[in-house]
C-alpha cells in the first residue's frame, strides 16, 4: 500500500519532533514508530544506499564511525550516519527516515546515491545485517562490558559469528588484529578480511603483570583452551598474542599504526577535543602521517580502523590517512566544553578498559577538579562492579573530587578502600546526588580558567552535556 | 569471643586472580585489607596464579568469578590444588567464594555445554548449567542467615549474574534468604551457602555466594565476619573493635532502599501494562 510509506515517514517525523521537545535521547522512538507502520523500512531505505559501512565493537564505535564518515565525506557528499549513537535497529531507521523524502526515497536523482555509515550495538548486528547488506563491517574490539545485559564476551562472539554468516556477497570484515577474540572469530567465518592494529609494542606502557591488573581479560585459545601468551600488550587484552600450543597467533595487520605522541594537549580553548595527536599509518605500499584532533592509544586504534575501512572501500589508505588531519572526535568522548571561563572535559566511561584508559590519560589533562558521575540505568549497565577493576587513583590524586550519580556512594567507597588513593589522596571529596548541583560545586572549586575533568557513564554524560548546552557551552548533539 | 590474642599479621590468598576476577573481586580484597589495617592488623595479599603448584598457608582464601570457559581451566587447577585448599580450611582458614568460585568449589558442577567438571566438594552444593534457558541477572536484597554473627543488620545487598542453578545439599544452610532477586536456583528462595567454623568437620568459616558488586564494600558486616573468623583461627569469631562505617552503611542502606523501591514500583503496575511499556522503557533507559 503506497500510502503506508508517507504515513510512516510522517509519523516518524512527528515523533521526532515530539520526543525532541521532551527528551534529549528520543532518537530511537521515531524509528520504532516508522517500523510499526512500515516493517520493510530498513530494507527499503538501506537498499538505496551506494556503500554501507557498519561499525560494531565495545569501545570506539562512535569515534571510528565518525572518522569513516569524515573520510567518505572528504571526497564528496556527506554519508548518512547515526551520529547521535542510537545504534539499535530502530535508531538506524530513525536516521534513514530523517534522510529520506516523504515517499521513502533517499537522494532525489538516481545518479547520486548516498553512502551510509552506522555504528551498531553489539547484540543488534544480526538484526540489521540482512536488511542493510553492508559493504564493510568493522569490528573495533571486544571487551568485557555490561555483563548484566550481554552476559559474557563469548556470547557476543557467537552472536557476531552467526550474524556474519549472512553477510552480503562481496562484503569485507575489517577487524583489530591485536584482539585475539576477533582473530579467532575471523578464522571461523568465511568472509574476506582486512586488519588493523599497532605496528609494535606501545611505548607508553611497560608489560604489566596480569596477576595485578584486573583490566586484562583472560582469553583462552579456542582450540586447546590454554591461556594465550603475549610478547606485548596494549589496551586491555589487546596485544601481540599467541597460543602456547601454536594454534593461533597475531597476524601482522594490513594497516598498522604508530602513535607518535601528542601535538598539543593544552592549547585548545573553547569547543573542540582535548588534544591533537600525530600518528603514522603504514601499509604494504608505504606510510603516511595524520594529525587528528583526538589523542591517546585507543584513538590511535580508531584511526587505524577508519583507514582500514577506507582501504576495504577501495580508497587509497595513505590518501585517507592524510585526509584525517584535523578530524575530530565524537561528543562526550574527551570533549572540551567552555562553561563561562572554566573548561569542562567530558569523558565517557562505560567499562573497565575505558576507565583504565581514562585513568592513564586523566593526569595529562592537568585539571584542578575531577567530577565522577556513576549512574546505573540500563544504558549505563545496572552492575557497576567494573569500577573496582580499573585503577582510579591517577584521576583523583591532589585534585578536588566531586562524586555524583545514582551510585555516587559506590564511588565514595571505591575511593575509601583503594590503597593507591590512600597513598595519593584527593585534596577534597564531596558527594552530591544531583548531577547539576555536582557540576556547580565542581565549577566553583575550579579556579578562573581552570579545568574540570568529568568522568561519566552514558546517561550521566548525556545529562552533563545537556546542562552544558543550556549554559551555552556547546551545541546540541546532531540527530 | 574472649581469650583470643589479636594477631598483628594475617595472610590472604587471592586464588587465581589471573583467571577469576570479573565483577570487581579486587574490591573485596581491598576492603578486607583496609578493615584489618583499621584494627592494626597487617593483612598481606598473596595472589596465587592458575598454574601454581601449591597454595601457601593463609588465614583467608578468596575466590572470585569468571566466564564459563575459564571455569574449565579453574576446575583443572582445582584437581591439582583442591586437596591443599581443603586442608587449609580444615585447619581454620576462612573461605569466601563468589560466583564462579562458588560453583567451582561445590560437589558437582555441570557447565552449560554439559561438561561435568571435577569439584573438590568444599561447599555442600551442586550446580547445573544445562537446560538453564536464561541467566539470572539483577540486583539482590537478601536476609542473612541468623547464624552469622553480624549484629543487628541482617541484610545483604549485591548483584547476581549467573547461568548455573545451584542446589543446596539436604541439611545445608543458605548464606541468605532472598527478598528481591533470584538466588541459588531461582526457586527455593535461598542464596549462597554458609558453614560456620567447625561445621562439616572443617574448622574454617565457609561462605559461597552469587553476590558481587563487589560484595564486601557495601556489606561491611560480612567483611568483618570473615575477618573475625580469620582472627579466631577456627575457634569461632573474634570480637573486632568498631570502626567508622558510616560511609559503608549509607551505601548499604541507600542500595537496599533503591532496590526495594524499584521492586515495589514493578509490583504496583499490572503485568500487562508493564509488559506493554517495556519497549518504551528500554528505549528511554528507565
Amino acid at each position: 500500500m503506497p500510502v503506508r510509506v508517507p504515513l510512516a515517514v510522517g509519523a516518524a517525523r512527528a515523533a521526532a519532533h515530539l520526543t525532541g521537545l521532551v527528551h534529549h535521547r528520543g532518537t530511537a522512538i521515531p524509528g520504532l514508530v516508522a517500523q510499526k507502520i512500515w516493517p520493510e523500512a530498513l530494507l527499503s531505505l538501506g537498499g538505496q544506499l551506494e556503500r554501507t559501512v557498519v561499525v560494531v565493537g565495545t569501545n570506539g564505535k562512535t569515534t571510528t564511525a565518525g572518522l569513516i564518515a569524515h573520510l567518505i565525506g572528504h571526497g564528496g557528499a556527506q554519508p548518512i550516519a547515526n551520529r547521535s549513537g542510537a545504534n539499535l535497529r530502530q535508531g538506524l531507521v530513525t536516521t534513514l527516515v530523517g534522510a529520506s523524502d516523504l515517499h521513502g526515497r533517499i537522494g532525489h536523482s538516481h545518479d547520486a546515491r548516498r553512502d551510509g555509515v552506522f555504528e551498531v550495538d553489539e547484540l543488534a548486528l544480526a538484526q540489521v545485517l540482512p536488511d542493510l547488506g553492508p559493504t564493510v563491517i568493522v569490528a573495533t574490539n571486544l571487551f568485557r562490558d555490561q555483563l548484566d545485559r550481554y552476559g559474557e564476551a563469548d556470547v557476543i562472539v557467537a552472536h557476531w559469528a552467526a550474524a556474519l554468516e549472512h553477510a552480503a556477497p562481496g562484503s569485507r570484515f575489517v577487524y583489530c588484529a591485536d584482539d585475539p577474540r576477533l582473530a579467532m572469530l575471523a578464522g571461523a567465518i568465511d568472509v574476506p578480511t582486512m586488519t588493523f592494529g599497532l605496528k609494535d609494542a606501545p611505548a607508553d606502557r611497560p608489560e604489566t603483570d596480569p596477576l595485578h591488573r584486573a583490566t586484562i581479560d583472560p582469553v583462552a585459545c579456542r582450540t586447546c583452551g590454554r591461556p594465550l601468551v603475549y610478547s606485548w600488550r596494549s589496551v586491555g587484552h589487546l596485544g601481540d598474542f599467541r597460543c602456547p600450543e601454536g594454534h593461533i597467533r597475531r597476524a601482522r595487520p594490513d594497516v598498522s599504526v604508530v602513535p607518535l605522541g601528542p601535538v598539543d594537549r593544552h592549547g585548545l580553548m573553547g569547543d573542540g577535543p582535548a588534544g591533537v595527536a600525530t600518528v603514522r599509518i603504514e601499509t604494504a605500499t608505504g606510510s603516511a602521517v595524520a594529525r587528528p584532533r583526538i589523542d591517546g592509544l585507543p584513538n590511535a586504534y580508531n584511526v587505524a580502523a577508519a583507514v582500514a575501512a577506507a582501504a576495504a572501500l577501495k580508497m587509497d589508505p595513505l590518501a585517507a590517512t592524510a585526509a584525517l588531519d584535523g578530524a575530530g572526535g565524537a561528543f562526550g568522548r574527551l570533549e572540551r566544553i567552555a562553561i563561562g571561563d572554566r573548561i569542562l572535559v567530558l569523558v565517557l566511561v562505560k567499562n573497565t578498559v575505558s576507565l583504565d584508559e581514562t585513568a592513564r590519560f586523566g593526569p595529562i589533562l592537568e585539571a584542578e577538579v575531577t567530577l565522577m558521575a556513576l549512574n546505573d540505568a540500563p544504558a549505563d549497565g545496572r552492575d557497576v562492579s567494573w569500577i573496582w577493576d580499573a585503577p582510579i587513583a591517577p584521576l583523583v590524586a591532589a585534585r578536588h573530587v566531586v562524586l555524583t550519580g545514582t551510585r555516587a556512594e559506590d564511588l565514595a567507597l571505591r575511593l575509601k578502600y583503594d590503597p593507591a588513593v590512600t597513598r595519593s589522596p584527593p585534596r577534597s571529596v564531596r558527594t552530591e546526588g544531583n548531577v547539576e548541583a555536582a557540576l556547580d560545586v565542581a565549577l566553583a572549586q575550579a579556579p578562573a580558567g581552570g579545568t574540570i575533568v568529568a568522568v561519566a557513564t552514558y546517561t550521566a554524560m548525556m545529562g552533563l552535556r545537556a546542562i552544558a548546552e543550556t549554559r551555552g557551552g556547546v551545541a546540541p548533539i546532531p540527530r | 569471643m574472649t581469650g583470643i590474642v589479636m594477631p598483628t599479621r594475617l595472610r590472604l590468598v587471592h586464588l587465581f586472580p589471573d583467571v577469576l576476577r570479573f565483577y570487581g573481586d579486587g574490591g573485596n580484597v581491598d576492603t578486607l585489607v583496609a578493615r584489618a589495617a583499621a584494627r592494626s592488623i597487617e593483612l598481606t595479599v598473596i595472589p596465587v596464579p592458575i598454574d601454581a603448584t601449591t597454595i601457601p598457608p593463609a588465614d583467608i582464601v578468596l575466590v572470585g568469578g569468571g566466564q564459563d570457559a575459564e571455569q574449565v581451566t579453574v576446575a583443572l587447577a582445582l584437581e591439582r590444588l583442591g586437596r591443599q585448599l581443603t586442608d587449609l580450611v580444615a585447619e581454620g582458614t576462612a573461605l569466601l567464594a563468589v560466583c564462579g568460585g562458588y560453583q567451582n568449589l561445590g560437589r558437582r558442577y555441570r557447565t552449560s555445554s554439559g561438561t561435568e567438571l571435577p569439584c573438590p566438594g568444599l561447599l555442600p552444593v551442586s550446580t547445573d548449567g544445562v537446560g538453564a534457558v536464561s541467566r539470572l541477572v539483577g540486583p539482590v536484597v537478601a536476609r542473612l542467615s541468623a547464624e552469622l554473627p553480624v549484629g543487628a543488620a541482617g541484610t545483604v545487598v549485591g548483584f547476581e549474574n549467573h547461568r548455573g542453578r545451584t542446589t543446596l545439599d539436604p541439611g545445608a544452610r543458605a548464606f541468605a534468604t532472598i527478598e528481591i532477586g533470584h538466588g541459588n536456583d531461582d526457586r527455593d528462595g535461598t542464596e549462597g551457602v554458609l558453614l560456620l567454623p567447625g561445621e562439616g568437620g572443617l574448622r574454617g568459616l565457609r561462605i559461597g555466594t552469587y553476590l558481587h558488586g563487589p560484595l564486601l564494600p557495601r556489606n561491611p558486616h560480612i567483611a568483618d565476619a570473615v575477618l573475625a573468623a580469620a582472627v579466631a583461627q577456627g575457634a569461632g569469631f573474634a570480637e573486632l573493635a568498631p570502626i567508622d562505617d558510616r560511609l559503608d552503611w549509607r551505601a548499604h542502606d541507600h542500595a537496599v532502599e533503591r532496590i526495594r523501591h524499584s521492586a515495589r514500583d514493578g509490583r504496583g503496575i499490572p503485568g500487562r501494562v508493564r509488559r506493554a511499556m517495556n519497549p518504551v522503557r528500554s528505549l528511554i533507559g528507565y
